[in-house]
């Protein structure tokens, strides 16, 4: 027993260590920091209590950055996972290219999420704006110039890039429910919209509850693809969480505020997060 | 009469089959090419000039528009082959360590403790990884301005996939 015990932390110890190195320590920090007025280069750190606190809450910015990252967050996370879980079910049926497909869709995982950014961008102010006048569409003219526009191509871009890796670890549950159950409910005379339902989709809930999770905080921590795609613009309005603390630390050196913004963003996400797995989890069923 | 019945119901359910087969290989060949066209743009653009680019900007690169000396240049100018040992190096010493290191954390948390602790863990990893998004960011600019070699950025990687490693490894496990 005591001999298990050692060998139990001498296992555990490379990955506490690191862990409170990278993760742990400097989140204390944070919080430390978010209490403070320092610009990030000075040596004078003030401590000025709740006051950061005080001036998120009446940033007009923020809060709008706030909400557009909740509302984009929550259109992204349904889409990609129903586009990614369709994707699954198409091509884990049999028909010639089944396989090469799975290979298409996954592809824009393979290309960093700024180039992906730069490339959607070209697409949708030349190509679409070139469709546009051909074929004399006006709603394909002026893409990502307004707010609304800048949220559609943020969220195209995102549906297209995260529903590849979705619909891989949505395909590796679904090949894990056994063909003998869906023979069973066949037999019992299931058609193949009850077979779906009552069938494949509770089988398919473990696959769902990472689905969801990795989604949801992909979605909120977005930082490479609102870069390079609208850069927060026009106006800010597309700004979204990671950015406006990035801007706030790096481009108007309030790193003291920009920390208290991180704290808040991190007990949200984390809220929602946590509370999200909770509830899927309670929805896994046994095989 | 018995058999020419069944005879015809089962060539009904074959032609339905082929229907079926027919809009699978249809609704794939559309979505293939709307995922595909992005790379292809990507592609056909690397061998336009930086006026073609923006000049014809659905067309083939050829005559006034094709530039063939992009890729000499990224290799020239950009230091491709620095930049992409950097990528390398980093690449092989997180992966190398993340191995490691998840992998037997996982190992031990799966065997020694009960399910609430070791999901406790999970919980905590998993929300981590999530987290501290200044320092996600500032990690990022370097990337972005591709600025010489620094090894803060190994901890940088190694910290953040390390995390989607455990979490990784230990929701497979229970």
């Amino acid at each position: 027993m005591q001999k298990s015990k050692a060998r139990f932390w001498l296992f555990l110890l490379p990955a506490l260590f690191f862990f409170c190195l990278f993760v742990l320590i400097p989140t204390l920090m944070g919080f430390f920091y978010a209490f403070t007025d320092w610009n990030g280069i000075s040596d004078s750190v003030r401590f000025i209590g709740w006051r950061n606190f005080g001036v998120i809450f009446k940033d007009p910015i923020f809060l709008h950055s706030f909400g557009f990252t909740a509302l984009f967050s929550l259109c992204a996370v349904v889409l990609v996972n129903l586009v990614g879980f369709l994707l699954a079910l198409l091509v884990t049926q049999k028909f010639p290219g089944a396989t090469a497909l799975r290979g298409i869709f996954f592809m824009p995982n393979l290309i960093g999420g700024l180039l992906l950014g730069f490339t959607w961008q070209f697409i949708f102010t030349s190509i679409f704006s070139a469709i546009g006048q051909a074929t004399g569409q006006q709603f394909l003219q002026g893409w990502l110039s307004s707010p609304e526009t800048g949220f559609g191509g943020l969220l195209i871009l995102t549906v297209w890039q995260l529903s590849g890796y979705m619909m891989i670890i949505y395909i590796a549950q679904l090949q894990q429910i056994p063909d003998s159950i869906q023979e069973a409910a066949r037999m019992d005379g299931a058609n193949s919209r009850q077979l779906l339902v009552h069938i494949t989709l509770p089988l398919m809930m473990p696959a769902f509850t990472i689905g969801l999770f990795m989604t949801i905080s992909n979605c909120f921590k977005m930082f490479d693809q609102n870069l390079a795609l609208t850069d927060g613009g026009p106006y800010r309005s597309t700004e979204m969480l990671a950015l406006n603390i990035y801007n706030s630390a790096f481009g108007e050196n309030h790193f003291g505020l920009a920390q208290a913004k991180a704290i808040i963003f991190l007990i949200v996400v984390a809220a929602i997060g946590i509370t999200q797995l909770v509830v899927t989890k309670k929805k896994e069923v046994e095989m | 009469m018995e058999n020419v019945k069944t005879a015809s119901a089962s060539s009904g359910m074959h032609q339905h089959k082929r229907t079926v087969k027919a809009i699978f290989i249809l609704v794939g060949i559309v979505l293939g090419v709307i995922f595909l066209f992005p790379i292809l743009i990507l592609i056909l653009n690397s061998f336009k000039s930086q006026k073609g680019i923006f000049l014809d900007i659905l067309g083939f690169p050829s005559g006034d528009i094709f530039c063939g000396t992009n890729y000499l240049n990224a290799f020239e100018l950009l230091d491709y082959v620095q930049s992409f040992m950097n990528s390398l190096v980093i690449t092989v010493v997180s992966t190398i360590l993340i191995l490691l290191v998840s992998a037997m954390a996982a190992w031990v948390l799966v065997r020694y403790k009960t399910k609430s602790k070791r999901r406790d863990f999970h919980f905590i990893c998993s929300v981590h990884a999530g987290s501290v998004p200044v320092r996600h960011a500032a990690a990022c600019t370097p990337e972005f301005k591709a600025e010489p070699f620094e090894p803060s950025w190994v901890d940088f990687y190694v910290h953040r996939l390390w995390l989607q490693y455990v979490h990784h490894y230990v929701s497979r496990i229970y």
